[in-house]
C-alpha cells in the first residue's frame, strides 16, 4: 500500500518542482549599429600592402554606408591578428563588445589578386560560415572589396548583400532648362562611372534587364520619346518598333527578361501594352480612357503594379501580368505614382505628392501598411537595391539653381543620404547583384 | 530500490519548492529591461518578422550558462532570418549578463530556469 502512495506524492511533487521556467516577454530593442571589428586585412607580401590597406577601407566603407554596421576603432584592441590564421582570443573581443571580427589577407603576384578572409561570431565563439577566397586581377581589387562585403553582409544579416551592383541612371550636367541629359552607369558606390549615350538628344527612365547586361530607355532623339535597348557592354542600341504616330515611353522589363511591358499614347490616350522580344508582337494590357503609366512586374511575373488617374487621381493599381481587371492599392490623401514592386515582393515602393510635398513611401502590395520614407521639395522615381532593402530616389532642390541628384534610404526610413556622383542625376536604377 | 528512489526524490524535491516566493513585478520588470538594453533590433530586416522563445538556465550568481541557451519556439521569416533572430537573442543574453543578472539570491529556484520571449512583431 505504502508504494502507490509514495509515488502519487512523487508524481505530484514532481510535477511541482519541474515548474515552468520563468517566462518574460521582450518587445523592445535598441537600434543601433552593430559592433564589429576589421583589422587591416595582412599583405602577404611588400606588393600587396597597398592593395590590402585599400580592400581593408572600402569593405569597412562598404559595411558602414548601410548604417547596420560600427567599426571598434583599432585603439580599443586588445589581441591583434598578425597572421591569416592567427588563433582568435574571442574573449579579447569580447570584452571590447565586438559582435563580428573579420579578419583577411591579400596577395599580389604581378597582375594576379588574391584575396582571403574569415569572419567570427564572437558571442559564440565560432567562426560564422567558411572562410573564403577570392581571385581576379589587381585592377579588379574594388570588385573583390566589394564582394568580400557582400558576403560579410549577408552572414551577419541572413539577407543577400548589395554592394557589387551598379546603377543606371541620367546624368544631367548645364542650367536647369538647358540641361544635358545622358545616360551613364556606375557602381553602387559611384565609383566607374561612364556614360552610354552622348547627349545629343534627352533620355529617360532607363531600366537594368534582369542580368544586368540590358538596359532599356526612352529617347527624344526622333523628336517623339521612343524605347530603345542598350547592350551595357558594347553601348549597341535597338529601338522598340512600335506603330506609327504612337508614343512609348515607362518601359521595364519582365522578370524572365523576354517581355517589356510600358505605355503607349495613341490619338491621346494612354494604355500599358508588353511586347515579346523574341518576336516583336505586342499585346494590350489595359483599356481604359484615363492614363495608364508606370507598369512594374512582381518579381513572380505573375502581376503588375501601374498608376492610373481613372479614379480622377493619380492611384495604384495593381492587375494580372495578362491584363483585365486591376484592383486599386493606394487609399492615403494625395497622388501616388512610380510604383516599383520589391525584388523581395513583400513590399511596393511608390512617389507620393501630398500637401505641396513629395515623398517616396513603402506599402505592402494590397496596399496596407503605408510608410513615408522621406519628404522633400521633390522626391521621385525609386529603385530598389538588389536585396530589397534600400531605395535610391531622385532628389531635386527647388529654384532656378535647384539640381537633381541621387539619394538613398533604408527601407526602415533610416540611413538617408546622398549619392556620390560627378554630375548631377535622376531616374536611378538599381542592377541586379554581379555574378 | 525503487521506494528509495522515491523517496530520496521527495526529501530532494521538498525544500525547492517551499522556499521562494515569485519574484514580484519590479524584479521582473528589471531583468526584462536589461535584457531589452542588449537586443539589437533592426527595423529593416527579415529578421524582424521572427519572434522566438528562448530558454537559459542561471547559476546562483545571474550567470547564464550559455550551453544551456536553446530555442522553444520560433515562428515567421525564413531560415535565414531565423538565424539571425537567434543569434542576436542569444548576443543579447550573453552580453548583458557577462556580470550576472541582478536577481534576488533568495528566489533562486524562481528564476533558475528563465525562457525569454523576443517579439519584434508586437
Amino acid at each position: 500500500m505504502l508504494k502507490p502512495f509514495l509515488l502519487i506524492i512523487f508524481i505530484s511533487l514532481t510535477t511541482f518542482a519541474q515548474s515552468a521556467p520563468l517566462r518574460i516577454t521582450i518587445t523592445e530593442g535598441v537600434i543601433e549599429p552593430l559592433p564589429y571589428a576589421a583589422p587591416a586585412f595582412i599583405g602577404e607580401t611588400g606588393a600587396s600592402n597597398e592593395v590590402a590597406n585599400k580592400i581593408t577601407e572600402l569593405v569597412k566603407s562598404d559595411l558602414f554606408g548601410t548604417g547596420l554596421f560600427r567599426e571598434v576603432p583599432k585603439s580599443s584592441y586588445i589581441s591583434e591578428i598578425d597572421t591569416f590564421s592567427s588563433a582568435v582570443q574571442y574573449s579579447d573581443w569580447k570584452a571590447i563588445n565586438v559582435q563580428a571580427l573579420l579578419t583577411g589577407s591579400v596577395l599580389v603576384t604581378g597582375e594576379k589578386l588574391s584575396v582571403k578572409f574569415r569572419l567570427f561570431d564572437v558571442f559564440s565563439n565560432s567562426e560564422l560560415g567558411k572562410g573564403l577566397q577570392f581571385n581576379s586581377t589587381k585592377q579588379g581589387w574594388r570588385r573583390i572589396a566589394h564582394k568580400v562585403a557582400d558576403e560579410v553582409y549577408s552572414r551577419i544579416t541572413g539577407e543577400q548583400g548589395y554592394f557589387d551592383s551598379r546603377v543606371v541612371y541620367v546624368a544631367e550636367t548645364g542650367k536647369k532648362g538647358s540641361r544635358k541629359k545622358r545616360l551613364a552607369i556606375m557602381d553602387f558606390d559611384g565609383a566607374n562611372s561612364k556614360y552610354l549615350t552622348d547627349g545629343s538628344y534627352i533620355v529617360l527612365a532607363p531600366r537594368f534587364s534582369p542580368t544586368g547586361e540590358r538596359v532599356l530607355y526612352t529617347s527624344y532623339e526622333t523628336g517623339t520619346p521612343q524605347i530603345y535597348i542598350i547592350e551595357v557592354a558594347t553601348a549597341k542600341r535597338t529601338v522598340l518598333k512600335n506603330r506609327k504616330g504612337t508614343m512609348s515611353f515607362a518601359p521595364r522589363f519582365s522578370p524572365d527578361g523576354q517581355s517589356v511591358v510600358y505605355s503607349l499614347e495613341q490619338g491621346g490616350n494612354t494604355d500599358i501594352f508588353i511586347m515579346n522580344l523574341r518576336n516583336n508582337s505586342s499585346a494590350r494590357l489595359t483599356s481604359a480612357p484615363s492614363i495608364e503609366t508606370a507598369p512594374s512586374f512582381s518579381p513572380d511575373g505573375s502581376k503588375i503594379v501601374f498608376e492610373s488617374d481613372r479614379s480622377g487621381t493619380q492611384q495604384l493599381y495593381v492587375m494580372s501580368s495578362l491584363g483585365g481587371s486591376a484592383k486599386r492599392i493606394s487609399s492615403g490623401e494625395g497622388r501616388y505614382g512610380t510604383p516599383v514592386w520589391s525584388p523581395r515582393g513583400d513590399r511596393i515602393a511608390f512617389t507620393k505628392q501630398s500637401r505641396g510635398r513629395f515623398h517616396i513611401g513603402v506599402m505592402r502590395v494590397d496596399g496596407s501598411k503605408e510608410r513615408l520614407l522621406t519628404a522633400s521639395f521633390l522626391d521621385e522615381g525609386p529603385t530598389w537595391s538588389p536585396n530589397g532593402r534600400v531605395i535610391m530616389f531622385t532628389r531635386e532642390t527647388q529654384g532656378e539653381r535647384g539640381v537633381s541628384a541621387l539619394y538613398s534610404v533604408d527601407v526602415s526610413g533610416r540611413n538617408l543620404k546622398k549619392v556620390t556622383i560627378r554630375d548631377g542625376g535622376s531616374d536611378p536604377s538599381w542592377s541586379p547583384l554581379g555574378k | 530500490m525503487i521506494e528509495s528512489a522515491v523517496s530520496d526524490e521527495i526529501q530532494s524535491s521538498v525544500p525547492r519548492n517551499t522556499l521562494s516566493n515569485p519574484l514580484t513585478e519590479t524584479e521582473t520588470d528589471n531583468l526584462q529591461a536589461a535584457i531589452q538594453a542588449c537586443w539589437l533590433r533592426d527595423p529593416g530586416s527579415l529578421a524582424e518578422d521572427v519572434k522566438l522563445t528562448i530558454f537559459m538556465s542561471l547559476d546562483r550568481n545571474g550567470r547564464v550558462n550559455p550551453n544551456s541557451i536553446q530555442v522553444v519556439e520560433i515562428s515567421g521569416g525564413d531560415e535565414d532570418a531565423q538565424k539571425v533572430a537567434f543569434r542576436r537573442a542569444k548576443i543579447a543574453i550573453i552580453s548583458c549578463g557577462k556580470n550576472g543578472y541582478k536577481l534576488p539570491p533568495n528566489k533562486y529556484e524562481r528564476w533558475r530556469e528563465i525562457e525569454v520571449v523576443f517579439d519584434p512583431t508586437n
